[in-house]
């Protein structure tokens, strides 16, 4: 997976804990640990909605592209062209 | 906009039981009787053929009981049956477990794709058995008697539900991805 959670990061700079987070935006603990660790194949719109909502943030704050190394080779290949 | 969104939540809440309909507990039930049934049929079968070959290897008391067929059809008949016997328990077990986990409310596992793959595996080896079974007395009939090879019956309708088989097995196989895929959607 190229994209990076920076869940905890984020949680980290505002004090909230994961609980805090879960009972404020109402996803179970066991969704945001998914989420937190990566594990996640999907994210709602509206879950990131209530997220950047509680956080004050930016989705780009929680998510992170972070391309592969062979990702990263066909896009300057791309861009040389 | 409200404090709290309605997310929907990733699993079933962890406090709500799934309830099985009753048509789901009959299923179950007669999956029970049709398991006890098939054993009870394998072990009278096992019987049979331990006694016919007692009567295959000279037992004269034995032989005695076999004056319409010959000890060693009546042996392949018998194994065959109980092959066949152990084929229809490997489908009843699957089906059985298939079961369980309808009952416990989340049947779009892998597990149970590969347990279609077992019974339409299980039908096709079922079905070849028995062709062969076929054969083979129809051979040895003749050998013994002069009667003509009896033709081989295909079964046209079991292929047919073995093809069948193989499309559920992977309609499952993708449900229970899209299913973890769901699973995994936050």
């Amino acid at each position: 997976m190229t994209i990076r959670v920076n869940l905890d990061r984020v949680l980290l700079e505002r004090r909230m804990s994961l609980t805090e987070l879960s009972d404020r935006i109402g996803i179970t603990l066991a969704n945001l640990s998914i989420l937190k660790t990566g594990k996640a194949r999907a994210v709602r719109f509206s879950t990131l909605s209530a997220l950047c909502r509680e956080l004050n943030c930016q989705p780009a704050d929680i998510l992170v592209y972070e391309p592969e190394e062979g990702e990263q080779a066909n896009g300057a290949d791309r861009a040389a062209e | 906009m409200p404090k709290n969104m309605n997310v929907e939540p990733l699993y079933p809440d962890e406090t709500t039981t799934s309830k099985a309909s009753p048509a789901i507990g009959f299923l179950n039930i007669l999956l029970v009787v049709i398991w006890w049934a098939g054993w009870a049929f394998m072990a009278f079968f096992t019987l049979v053929s331990l006694y016919t070959v007692l009567a295959f290897l000279g037992v004269e008391a034995v032989q005695k009981s076999f004056e319409v067929t010959t000890p060693l059809m009546a042996l392949i008949s018998s194994i065959s049956v109980v092959v066949v016997a152990a084929v229809f328990l490997i489908i009843v077990k699957q089906l059985r477990q298939i079961c369980h986990t309808l009952v416990t409310g989340d049947p779009f596992v892998p597990e149970n794709a590969n347990r279609l793959q077992v019974i339409w595996i299980a039908a096709a080896a079922g079905e070849l058995l028995r062709l062969c079974s076929t054969f083979i007395i129809s051979w040895v009939s003749k050998t013994s008697e002069g009667a003509a090879i009896q033709a081989t019956d295909l079964r046209v309708y079991v292929w047919f539900m073995v093809l069948a088989l193989i499309i559920l097995a992977e309609v499952f196989r993708e449900g229970a991805r899209m299913r973890q895929d769901a699973k995994l959607t936050v």
